[in-house]
């Protein structure tokens, strides 16, 4: 009678350990985690008093773009940018066009976080959503009085979780760049989209030079 | 023998006090998991209907230019004068501030009372202790943060559409639906009345509000005009994710007749010759998720059936036959034994 009492205890308590981790929390692989690592560490690098000043802009920006790529696909964004188009390139023009990409959000990301440089601004981790291999990270980003939300959609794969798309204040990255796309191809075609993204590509490593050269 | 009973009387007392809680926590992230349907095959351009885009492109021309020959010159002087970043910040919020009837009604208009007794009081606080809403004690002190509401979202929250798409000069992105809803919000902006006999006054508020945030804001435009590949459409696009995202609450009627159109889509595909039937119709629905919820690795059976409840929630079924549901469906798997 008192061992089925406790494997009645023991399962009362493995109720309540459950509903405490689902949704919020899971045991391994957490992308909320996973998450909160990248951010924390991008954040140091852009805080380091060492680093401070436009002078170390240029090894701030490697060091934390070295950060990123660990966590953000940045050629399944190009894929999801792309869409429709992306079915009906040819694998040559699809690794192209992904390196390309690739290169343009790097440098476009890493550009955006300069202004984290001051430290005046807070990130908090709020919630998560986990929905068998995809994920999406929400967290609040607070500067002076103002709160932005932006939420990470993840993907798994094997042990670790990868950034495929990045939405802030309900506007996501991925699909701003897909409607921009779509309108350049259908007005001017795709080789023009692939000019001005090599042109973008070339404008920021030029601006980075600019940068070397004054540094 | 005691000491047990009261330790299981205790489990079940936890047990039903995280049964409302566990769902609060699926509420809470209904909009998490709208982000998560972008299944690459079905990835999709946001529509925007845009009949107008050869005049819009003008106007967002001369908007453009006006930042960068007017607004901006104007606003190197103007941060000369005002440097303190926080300063404009207070300036900003006190126009801000202004605002609240508009908010508060809108809330009102979308049964969210709630809300609105949270705009009333940020005003009220933020007035009198925030010196005319410079400050914001209200959210810093008493935790009240804003419920950002317009006549716009009003009419979106009930399920009109943007119609179509317009770049207004001066006042930039706007849809039909949006032009509609600043109408009628104008006449709910204080200072209409404050200084309806001067209206020069009135336009130099406008045009110091309008410079300030230039100040504040000039820099994420510039930003992203020059990452954009077509200005235009990026800020069509921004301008449309922003505004659905923040109309679009699972609590929207709006929502609601969508996930029901595309549940309707997906039940005549899948089954069209018992399609009609309104009790199939809901063991479908629940089977569908059932099967939806086992692809997702659900931990057990009891989690299963909770996100079930949830599901069946999410998809309109009113609240309290879904908790109803839900705690049947507790009940099934914890046993009855265990619940008396």
């Amino acid at each position: 009678m008192i061992w089925n009492k406790k494997i009645q205890i023991v399962q009362a308590l493995l109720i309540v350990v459950l509903l405490f981790c689902q949704g919020t929390l899971s045991w391994a692989n957490d992308p909320q985690k996973a998450m909160q690592d990248t951010v924390e560490n991008v954040m140091e690098i852009l805080t380091e008093p060492a680093l401070a000043g436009d002078d170390h802009w240029q090894e701030r920006r490697e060091m934390v773009a070295e950060e990123l790529v660990k966590r953000f696909d940045f050629a399944e964004m190009a894929k999801r940018a792309l869409a429709k188009a992306w079915k009906r390139r040819t694998s040559v023009e699809r690794e192209k066009f992904v390196n390309l990409f690739k290169e343009l959000l790097k440098d476009t990301y890493v550009e955006r976080l300069k202004t984290y440089s001051d430290g005046s601004y807070k990130v908090v981790f709020d919630r998560v959503l986990i929905r068998g291999k995809k994920a999406v990270v929400n967290s609040l980003v607070t500067q002076k009085g103002r709160e932005i939300s932006a939420a990470y959609k993840m993907y798994q794969d094997g042990n670790e979780w990868f950034v495929y798309d990045v939405v802030i204040e309900g506007v996501s990255l991925v699909s701003n760049y897909r409607s921009q796309f779509v309108s350049v191809i259908r007005k001017d075609g795709y080789d023009e989209l692939v000019r001005r993204l090599e042109e973008k590509v070339s404008e920021s490593r030029h601006s980075e030079n600019y940068n070397k050269e004054l540094s | 023998m005691l000491f047990v009973a009261l330790l299981k009387k205790f489990f079940l007392f936890l047990l039903f006090l995280l049964v409302p809680l566990s769902t609060a926590l699926y509420a809470a992230n209904a909009d998490l998991e709208a982000l998560l349907d972008d299944d690459f095959e079905e990835e999709q351009e946001i529509v925007v209907y845009d009949p107008l885009e050869p005049v819009n492109r003008v106007f967002f021309t001369i908007n453009d230019r006006l930042y960068f020959w007017l607004l901006k010159p104007v606003g190197k002087v103007y941060t000369a004068v005002l440097a303190d970043e926080a300063v404009r910040g207070c300036i900003s919020a006190a126009f801000h501030n202004i605002l609240a009837p508009v908010r508060v009604v809108n809330n009102l208009l979308q049964g969210k009372f709630k809300q609105s007794g949270t705009e009333v009081a940020r005003f009220t606080i933020n007035t009198v202790l925030g010196a005319g809403g410079l400050g914001d004690p209200a959210a810093e002190e008493f935790g009240l943060t804003k419920a950002d509401e317009d006549f716009g979202q009003t009419l979106g929250f009930y399920g009109l559409g943007e119609g179509i798409y317009i770049c207004w000069p001066l006042f930039g992105p706007s849809s039909a639906r949006d032009t509609v809803g600043m109408a009628a919000d104008y006449f709910l902006n204080p200072m209409q009345y404050l200084f309806a006999s001067n209206p020069g006054t009135n336009a130099g508020l406008t045009a110091l509000k309008i410079e300030n945030a230039a100040t504040l804001h000039g820099k994420d435009y510039e930003g992203l005009v020059n990452e954009a590949f077509d200005p235009y459409v990026a800020f069509r696009d921004i301008y449309y994710q922003h505004r659905r995202s923040i109309i679009g609450g699972v609590d929207s009627p709006g929502r609601q007749d969508k996930v029901a159109q595309k549940d309707k889509a997906f039940f005549q595909e899948q089954c069209p010759d018992d399609y009609g039937n309104a009790s199939f119709r809901n063991l479908a629905k629940a089977r569908k998720y059932q099967q939806c919820l086992e692809n997702t690795g659900a931990h057990t059976s009891l989690s299963r059936t909770l996100k079930q409840g949830h599901a069946l929630y999410l998809v309109g079924h009113d609240d309290r036959k879904a908790r109803e549901q839900e705690v049947a469906m507790v009940k099934g798997v914890v046993g009855k034994d265990d619940l008396e």
